[in-house]
């Protein structure tokens, strides 16, 4: 069942009440506050969309969703792809005036906000144009494809006092919200450990006509270094930014390997990688991608001394269950051809769970769309004329240690931070 | 019973286990339904209420528990005792086994707890109470009885090997394990639960064990009540008897917890083929293991 934005309100607030949440999640104080959509025309925020090829036009989707109740409205769209640029149009019902140069967007006057959710390498001078141009800014994850980039973005950003909110739904999730509330709440005791892994089975292709292979690199930018770190920048970014938030901080260093050796197609990105990032305190971040095989999927699993959080499947285990039951051993080992001796009459003889530990869900609202309340947020931020920012710094952190992820396969080498800006 | 039951049939195909599975699943649960006390609707809850006014009939399940347990009560001296639930409802919520008033409390409640107040009526199969504050608790007897029982279907049902166990304290080994000449079992050190401690190699017979884990030792939580002291057991211990019967190897793992090495030497003469270890700690919290054979 699809939770409701009242269930999330409900959830936000009971958990916003303490003390921990509000300082270290301050951008859920605008749905605390309640709703400041208000009903007055000069209340509505009118936003632009730049790139509405997949993710964009998801986006816009999810837009539709609650235009009826946030009072704001899609303006405009642009992207220079015309399928993308047609088909845009269609899902604003032609309501929306279309653009294939984002400068022609920018120059309207009466939009408050862009959104941006082109190919990684076209972000930064976009988001700065935009900036610079009055425009806030919610930016799809990754920032920027370079750190020099990002660093300019950072600037603008300070400079203009312009919003720059980084698209890290997980930061909006119910899920997230509460399991880290936990975890900082010590519920699974001392975070010492954390492993995350995104994996998929597939080329990661997009389809190009076939009467336009100039169109590969355009259409399929996800593969090219010039345009993108692969799976770094397009998955791992995510799963960085939840690691750092737990931990409060960014890591110190990061190494790390990289290599193609399935999808050997000319594309330039690995399709496997390995890093293994650490924390100023010597908690690791273990992690891994592949597009080879998806048995294991997505997940980030979080390792306390008391209790382990799985927060991609919404659960919880804890340390002190009972051990696996004897004659689930017994299974094994017959299954296995072996005569082994079964343990019985220790502790786990008192009442038991059950065979298998399926641990705990960490919260019941495990469907609400957090894409959806991610939006809300910015426009809600738009409204006020800023953001806080935290969240800007959760995308900066997330998307530099994407990059030194990067750097460090390329250099073969531990990797630490030198050029930080203030932030 | 607040616990875990599970069976495993190795040569058996899929249609006829699930079949198994259900016939032994609908058994313990009737017997549950009969012999819980916490069940409120349960028979056993039934006579806890009304059997202290005017005698209660039973069915024949009932019946034969109780004049089981009448038996075993004697074989062992008193101390296999279903009478000691309202002991157990008084410890539960002590944290100081040791203070002397809930010692001299306990006294006071075991008076009345005697299975000699239970009688049972030969000719109209009923019960009644003498003493009417006594309340009976099969938790003791009924993993033997379901184990039983389990044992029954699956002999009914021509299976030849079978491992079959109720909360890993309570086990039924029908034949062999499939790669070996039995079905071997392990107790574990109660300090060390990765060091073996005793074991014991089944073959169409069964095994019971009682004892205090250290973890609820150390805490006074302790499930079984000496009979004799009305106090909880308190000595890091494991009690475990091997015989052909699931009943008697339950209600005696239990007793033995209670009975010092003469009386357990005596109570297992009246026996056959009956195998019992005692297994206590010394002071480096390694077991010190005595077996008695019949």
């Amino acid at each position: 069942m699809k939770q409701s934005r009242r269930d999330f309100l409900k959830l936000v607030t009971g958990i916003a009440g303490g003390a921990i949440v509000l300082s270290s999640m301050p951008w859920l104080n605008t749905f605390v506050k309640g709703s400041r959509a208000g009903k007055a025309a000069s209340d509505k925020v009118r936003l632009g969309i730049i790139g509405v090829g997949d993710r964009g036009s998801l986006l816009l989707q999810t837009f539709k969703q609650f235009e009826k109740t946030g009072n704001f409205e899609i303006a405009a769209v642009c992207d220079n792809y015309q399928p993308n640029y047609e088909n845009a149009l269609k899902l604003t019902d032609g309501k929306a005036a279309g653009f294939y140069d984002y400068q022609k967007l920018l120059d309207m006057k009466d939009i408050d906000a862009v959104v941006i959710a082109t190919p990684l390498n076209e972000h930064a001078h976009i988001a700065i144009d935009a900036m610079n141009a009055g425009k806030h800014v919610f930016c799809e994850k990754s920032i920027a494809r370079t750190i020099e980039d990002v660093n300019r973005m950072m600037e603008t950003h300070k400079k203009t006092g312009m919003i720059l909110q980084i698209g890290h739904q997980r930061l909006f999730s119910p899920i997230y919200i509460e399991a880290i509330d936990k975890i900082k709440n010590g519920k699974i005791g001392k975070v010492t450990q954390m492993r995350a892994y995104w994996h998929r089975n597939g080329n990661w292709r997009r389809p190009v006509p076939k009467d336009k292979p100039e169109l590969e690199r355009k259409i399929n930018w996800r593969l090219y270094k010039e345009y993108s770190a692969g799976l770094l920048t397009e998955l791992a970014s995510h799963q960085i930014q939840v690691a750092n938030w737990i931990k409060g901080e960014p890591p110190v260093s990061v190494i790390g390997s990289g290599n193609i050796i399935y999808w050997k197609d000319g594309r330039e990105v690995w399709d496997n990688v390995a890093l293994v990032y650490k924390y100023s305190d010597g908690t690791h971040l273990i992690y891994d991608s592949v597009i080879s095989n998806r048995h294991y999927g997505l997940e980030e699993q979080i390792l306390g001394d008391k209790g382990t959080i799985e927060m991609e499947v919404n659960k919880i285990y804890w340390e002190d269950h009972p051990s696996a039951p004897a004659i689930q051993r017994l299974v094994t080992d017959i299954e296995k051809d072996v005569f082994g001796s079964v343990p019985i009459g220790g502790a786990s003889w008192t009442p038991e769970v059950g065979i298998k530990d399926k641990g705990e869900f960490i919260t019941g609202n495990y469907q609400m769309d957090e894409v959806q309340l991610e939006l809300e947020g910015f426009v809600n931020y738009v409204r006020d004329g800023k953001a806080p920012e935290e969240l800007t710094i959760q995308g900066y952190h997330a998307t530099i240690w994407s990059l030194l992820g990067e750097q460090a396969i390329n250099e073969n080498k531990l990797i630490t931070f030198e050029n930080k800006i203030e932030l | 019973m607040g616990t875990r039951f599970g069976f495993v049939i190795p040569d058996c195909d899929h249609d006829k286990g699930e079949k198994l599975s259900l016939l032994i699943k609908v058994e313990v649960n009737n017997l549950e339904e009969k012999l819980s006390r916490f069940i409120p609707s349960s028979q056993i809850s039934y006579l806890n209420k009304y059997a202290g006014s005017s005698p209660v009939e039973v069915d024949d399940d009932m019946w034969n528990v109780l004049n089981d347990c009448k038996k075993y009560y004697e074989i062992t001296s008193g101390a296999f005792n279903i009478a000691l639930s309202g002991l157990n409802d008084f410890w539960n919520d002590k944290q100081d086994i040791d203070n002397p008033e809930n010692i001299n409390h306990a006294k006071i409640i075991l008076e009345k707890c005697s299975m000699n107040n239970l009688v049972l009526d030969q000719v109209r199969h009923s019960v009644f109470f003498t003493n009417p504050l006594i309340k009976l608790d099969l938790g003791a007897i009924g993993k033997g009885i379901a184990i039983k029982k389990a044992g029954e279907i699956l002999s009914r049902s021509k299976i030849r090997n079978g491992f079959v166990s109720f909360g890993e304290s309570s086990i039924f080994a029908l034949g062999k394990h499939p790669n070996g000449p039995c079905w071997e079992v392990t107790i574990p050190n109660l300090f060390n639960e990765n060091e073996i401690a005793y074991s014991a190699k089944l073959n169409n017979n069964s095994l019971s064990v009682s004892g205090n884990t250290s973890n609820n030792s150390r805490s006074g939580k302790t499930h079984i009540i000496n009979a004799f002291t009305g106090v909880p057991v308190k000595e890091f211990k494991t009690a475990l008897v091997i015989h052909e019967c699931p009943v008697t190897a339950e209600a005696l793992s239990t007793a033995f917890m209670q009975l010092d090495e003469n009386q357990i030497s005596e109570t297992i003469n009246k026996f056959k083929n009956i195998r019992t270890a005692i297994i206590k700690y010394n002071a480096d919290r390694q077991p010190i293991i005595k077996e008695f054979i019949n």
